[in-house]
């Protein structure tokens, strides 16, 4: 990696700028891109994982993607932030998954053991999920139904899949895709007239 | 799946499809402009979504360097055809390449040699853990490199690499480099590293990789290789 010239970057430096500067293969403009999201990309990793050395873990595998796929951003599609919150959100949410099938194997092989583990919905479906969220998605949430929030938050926090989402709501498939997408039409509507 | 592919953007939307719906719901997308237009009718959902008000308190004290190490051994994608036009990137595709690719063909029909990684710049600290990272790994596998004595050790699942151990001396002004052979064919740089003794580990680097390739390159290393591989591990 060749030394760069720039030194101390200029306020008028926007993320986006810092990020395309990335693609071009600046290390030194990348570190002011991840010094100013790795806290951000943290705490979404570690609201969804909840563990914090796994976060930890998911945060910097997430910003590392993000320095290797800078040459692909595309500031045309959306901003630097979501695009880095979006790469480490998938992240998470595959390591969630990946411990979950662990998990699940690990209760199969398990299955004579005489104590019955907790299914694991019951914990994703009672946390409280609004805690932790802004206070526009919160007064956002709260124009949904109940049933609607849930599925949202069990997709979008705890990675669950709209297959297991029906199965955790105990509502069938066809009700769970509807009530997604329902959800996200009606979050979408508050969200914009709460901006405007 | 579903006869209304529609009903699955929301889904869609918040990464609640499995891999197999995912790949379908895509191929859904790419020719449904009224589901392309309601996805990105939700992107200020999901921003949103991303979003938190909280302060930066909780921050991990060594994140930084670990990103930083992270970086440094990382290489980057190939960008998109389009931006491979304008001047300022040098493609990995080329005529090197396909000689690299007939020669790694050739060398995997012989026999193993060894390789090591060296990241160059890295706090050996991070190196190291990384290398531990990848050997706890369920599927971690160690070969021989076929440089010297080196190992390497990988995971599928973590698609990170590490390599380790001590290699032959080379001429002033030369360095050891890892590439990544992809099953399409290109070739991503890997990590430089010295002769002698030296650990190198490339996090985030084997999504499409079938071998690892070592070839000696001028300090500093090469965006794709300028000699012929001296050793070649497929995975």
């Amino acid at each position: 990696m060749d030394g760069r010239h720039l030194r101390a970057v200029p306020d008028a430096v926007t993320l986006e700028d810092s990020l395309l500067a990335a693609g071009r293969g600046d290390a030194n403009a990348f570190e002011a891109v991840y010094k100013a999201t790795m806290a951000q990309v943290y705490r979404l990793a570690e609201r969804v994982v909840r563990d914090p050395s796994m976060a930890e873990d998911v945060a910097q595998e997430a910003l590392v993607e993000a320095w290797r796929k800078a040459p692909e951003f595309d500031p045309a599609r959306g901003s630097a932030k979501a695009w880095i919150l979006t790469i480490a959100h998938r992240r998470a949410i595959d390591r969630v998954r990946r411990e979950q099938r662990q998990r699940d194997q690990h209760e199969t092989e398990a299955s004579f053991a005489p104590e019955p583990v907790a299914p694991l919905a019951d914990t994703v479906v009672d946390r409280d999920y609004a805690a932790r969220q802004s206070a526009r998605v919160r007064a956002a949430m709260a124009t949904l139904t109940d049933k609607q929030r849930s599925a949202v938050e069990l997709a979008f926090y705890a990675g669950r899949t709209h297959t297991e989402i029906s199965a955790d709501l105990a509502v069938p498939l066809g009700t769970a895709k509807t009530r997604i997408r329902d959800a996200l039409t009606a979050l979408r509507s508050a969200l914009t007239e709460v901006d405007s | 799946m579903s006869e209304n592919p529609h009903e699955l953007v929301g889904a869609y939307a918040l990464g609640a499809l499995d891999p197999a719906e995912t790949a379908e719901f895509e191929a859904h997308l790419s020719g449904c402009d009224t589901c392309r237009e309601e996805l990105a009718s939700f992107d200020v959902v999901i921003d949103a979504l991303l979003e938190d008000d909280e302060d930066d308190a909780k921050l991990p004290a060594n994140l930084a360097a670990r990103i930083a190490a992270g970086v440094a051994v990382t290489p980057q994608v190939t960008p998109p055809v389009a931006a491979q036009e304008s001047s300022n990137v040098v493609p990995f595709l080329g005529r090197p390449l396909v000689r690299l690719f007939a020669a790694v063909a050739a060398l995997l029909a012989v026999a193993g040699i060894g390789v090591a990684l060296l990241s160059l710049g890295t706090p050996k600290d991070a190196t190291l853990a990384e290398l531990d990272r990848i050997r706890e790994a369920p599927d971690a596998t160690t070969v021989a490199l076929g440089v010297g004595d080196a190992e390497l050790v990988y995971s599928k699942t973590l698609g990170a690499f590490g390599a380790t151990g001590t290699t032959p001396a080379l001429e002033a002004g030369q360095t050891y480099q890892l590439w990544i052979v992809n099953a399409d064919g290109t070739i991503d740089p890997g990590p430089t590293f010295p002769a002698g003794d030296f650990t190198a580990a490339a996090p985030d680097s084997l999504a499409d990789a079938v071998a690892i390739a070592v070839s000696v390159e001028p300090q500093g290393g090469s965006l794709q290789p300028t000699t012929d591989p001296i050793s070649a591990v497929t995975l």
